[in-house]
């Protein structure tokens, strides 16, 4: 112990990295920030690829097999794989009443591990993808990611055994599972070379469970502090969020096999992702409660804080597109839109408007309070949400639109016998749904210059905001030195 | 003022241009100058506050006690305008008095209020929670090898046929084409239900989604100009290269910038899946 022995204790606090700067959390926050622009600006270029193949046809990279996926692995592994551990190391020593530990090393494994996806992602663009979806990176990506991903699980459970609180809120197990989730799932779906059906029940779980499980955890930890911390009311329910938590922890892989329902997978398997896939819809319905009865009488707080504005947006979006994605692990449903457009409408909502809205609600809560600043602009971030969410939600809704129209021409075309699913006749039911594809593309754009102008609120917030005095973490009396 | 600053900083235990703008915040907001905020912070006397908050309960507030009546502070976030608690110091011996810098919007905010935390508990749940989902969804479905719905059926590749598998992984035509089909109406006519393990399934190229049609059987499907034939080497060729001649314009990419040897390997491989 050296905690009657201040001069040795900073020494030994020095050494191991220990501080009360919080660069690794505002650092992260601004380049998760970059990561959800570049990540838009792709989805986007590959929606107007899709609507006009021709465009740009004489360049691979440029194609939508490149950019689809490439635009998936930005958001998801850039901006979700940054954003997770910036909201763990905000929020983990504020829960837990103990300094973040290896905040340098955290520093730096974060940006090694934007600079490695970012490295990834132009591998995909330029010499294809490598597996299957969200598995695309080449396989000598796979190992580094996994332990810079293991970095932000390992720095934060360090902390908490460093704690002085003895109790814990919501968010931290959100935090917790979050750092865990994400090199879980992705280790899972890097084991090379499986036979026969490993790789088909790899994507299902690997991609859907980074999707629902660790891609919007942090985002929803995140979530329930900034509500409390920016309404000034109290949790409606603890123990109802609580619940959210281990449903979604306990059914969400479950779940995962419902985008290939009548595959070549077991029967049993998708009664189990029926069942899964309702868990999900309790932690989104716990969340939304959670968010209503707690502003419950404070509703103004909606027109006058931007903050809890984007929480609003972010928590019904997530609710949303939840609880479509519980529907559509029904076997019924799964018969109408699986392996149409539906799922990729589902992952959009999900990617492009809810855990950006949540995550932004998070980043210009605490942004300022890292960095000593005040937000830039609260009227250019409550515009960039609108358009978020306009642009986003037309964009996901056309293609679960789109989903619909194609999975009930499919079974009119064999029901009725006037057509087949194959060639010309897949063109037939194609021209059915390109309007959709199309105003699905024009609304993406809409959606771009949303997350600009919230990048642009956080950089400039950084760049020419007014200095405010910056928040004192922990007390180091509380600290328990080893 | 640079020793000031110093000072004030290592009361602090902050960096300087943290508790220079701090500072100047808290000068601004207080009406006062900021060298006495640094006095205040570096040892000296206080800086005046405006308002003094109810004092900070330290234990938790019961569950159903209105936040508002019972202010409690966030764990680990000092309370708007109570002195700081003692910060680390290597050289500044006296901090009780001194006024750290607080935040603008730390009104008391309700307590984050939590159950008792067990970390290892926790960990041991979720993890167990994650075996448990990755056994029923990927460690059972796999090793289903004596369900004899499962059992490897191989699709025989030629060399050049590889080279194309290849190259439609590469292309990422996976996003557009599936090669699986289910027992279910809208799959009807699309050739054999996928019930076994075809050896398309090991290199991932079962597909995401329909924006195109399903190719498991692409090879099987009538020829484009003659319904009668089965497509060809050639027409995949042509198809791939100039796909306006065939289908509506718009509907398939060219593909001219592939190299004639990629295209023909492309062009096997999809007459290959039979």
């Amino acid at each position: 112990m050296t905690g009657d022995n201040p001069k040795l204790s900073r020494r030994l606090l020095d050494r191991i990295g220990t501080d009360q700067d919080e660069s690794a959390a505002s650092w992260l926050m601004v380049v998760s920030c970059l990561f959800l622009l570049a990540g838009t600006a792709l989805l986007v270029t590959a929606l107007f690829k899709l609507v006009v193949p021709s465009l740009f046809a004489d360049t691979a990279l440029m194609s939508f097999g490149r950019l689809r996926p490439a635009a998936l692995l930005t958001l998801v592994y850039g901006f979700g794989g940054t954003i997770t551990p910036a909201i763990a190391y905000y929020l983990t020593p504020r829960l837990v009443g103990a300094r973040m530990r290896f905040q340098p090393i955290a520093l730096l494994g974060g940006l090694g591990l934007a600079g490695l996806v970012a490295l990834g992602v132009l591998v995909v663009l330029f010499r294809g993808p490598a597996g299957p979806e969200l598995g695309e990176f080449p396989p000598l990506f796979d190992w580094p990611i996994a332990a810079l991903l293991l970095l932000p699980a390992l720095t934060v459970s360090a902390t908490i055994r460093h704690r002085t609180e003895e109790s814990s809120f919501v968010s931290l197990l959100y935090v917790l599972g979050a750092v865990w989730w994400f090199p879980a799932l992705h280790i899972t779906g890097s084991i090379p070379a499986l036979p026969n059906a490993g790789p088909f029940l790899q994507t299902g779980l690997v991609a859907n469970g980074i999707l629902w499980l660790a891609f919007p955890a942090a985002a929803l930890g995140g979530a329930y502090y900034v509500l409390v911390k920016e309404s000034g009311l109290p949790l409606f329910s603890g123990p109802l969020a609580r619940a959210g938590f281990w449903t979604l922890s306990g059914t969400a892989l479950l779940a995962t096999p419902i985008r290939f329902l009548g595959g070549p997978a077991p029967d049993w398997t998708e009664t189990v992702a029926v069942v899964g896939a309702m868990g999900l819809i309790v932690s989104a319905l716990a969340l939304i409660t959670n968010l209503g009865q707690t502003l419950s009488g404070a509703w103004e707080e909606m027109s006058r804080n931007p903050v809890i504005r984007y929480l609003v947006v972010g928590a019904s979006a997530y609710t949303l597109v939840t609880v479509l994605t519980g529907l559509s692990g029904f076997r019924s449903t799964a018969a109408m839109v699986g392996l149409t457009t539906w799922h990729e409408g589902l992952t959009f909502g999900t990617v492009l408007v809810a855990v950006p809205a949540l995550a932004l609600s998070f980043v210009f809560h605490a942004f300022p309070r890292t960095t000593g600043r005040n937000l830039s602009d609260e009227i250019i971030a409550g515009r960039g949400l609108r358009w978020l969410t306009w642009g986003g939600g037309i964009t996901a809704a056309c293609f679960l639109l789109a989903g619909l129209v194609s999975g009930m021409a499919w079974n009119w075309a064999n029901a009725s016998g006037t057509r087949t699913n194959t060639g010309l006749g897949f063109s037939a039911g194609l021209s059915e749904v390109n309007l959709l594809f199309t105003l699905g593309a024009l609304a993406s754009v809409v959606a771009l210059a949303g997350v600009a102008l919230m990048v642009w609120t956080v950089i400039r917030t950084y760049i020419s905001g007014t200095a405010r005095p910056v928040e004192v973490l922990i007390p180091v009396e509380n600290e328990t030195d080893e | 003022m640079s020793d000031l600053l110093a000072a004030a900083a290592a009361a602090m235990g902050s960096p300087e241009h943290l508790v220079e703008r701090s500072a100047q915040a808290r000068a601004t907001a207080e009406g006062i100058a900021y060298e006495e905020v640094l006095a205040a912070w570096a040892g000296g006397t206080a800086a005046p506050v405006t308002a003094a908050p109810p004092a900070p309960t330290q234990e938790p507030a019961p569950a159903a006690a209105p936040a508002a009546t019972t202010p409690t502070e966030e764990p680990a976030s000092p309370p708007v305008t109570a002195p700081p608690p003692p910060m680390e110091m290597a050289e500044v011996p006296a901090v009780s008095t001194v006024a750290a810098p607080v935040m603008a919007h730390s009104q008391a905010t309700p307590r984050l209020e939590g159950v008792k935390l067990h970390p290892l508990s926790t960990w041991l749940s979720m993890a167990a929670l994650f075996a448990i989902g990755l056994v029923i969804t990927f460690i059972g479905p796999f090793n289903t090898g004596a369900d004899s719905r499962h059992v490897v059926a191989g699709t025989d590749l030629s060399a050049i046929g590889e080279q194309g598998q290849s190259l439609y992984l590469h292309l990422g035509c996976g996003y557009c084409h599936t090669q699986l089909v289910r027992p279910v109406l809208a799959d009807v006519g699309l050739g054999p239900v996928t019930e076994a393990w075809a050896d398309s399934l090991e290199d991932a190229t079962f597909g995401v989604q329909r924006i195109g049609p399903d190719l498991a059987h692409a090879g099987s499907r009538a020829s484009y100009e003659d319904g009668e034939e089965l497509v060809s080497v050639e027409e995949y060729l042509a198809l791939l290269a100039r796909p306006g001649e065939f289908l509506p314009e718009g509907d398939h990419p060219p593909y001219e910038h592939l190299s004639n040897e990629d295209l023909l390997a492309l062009a096997t491989y999809l007459t290959e899946l039979e």
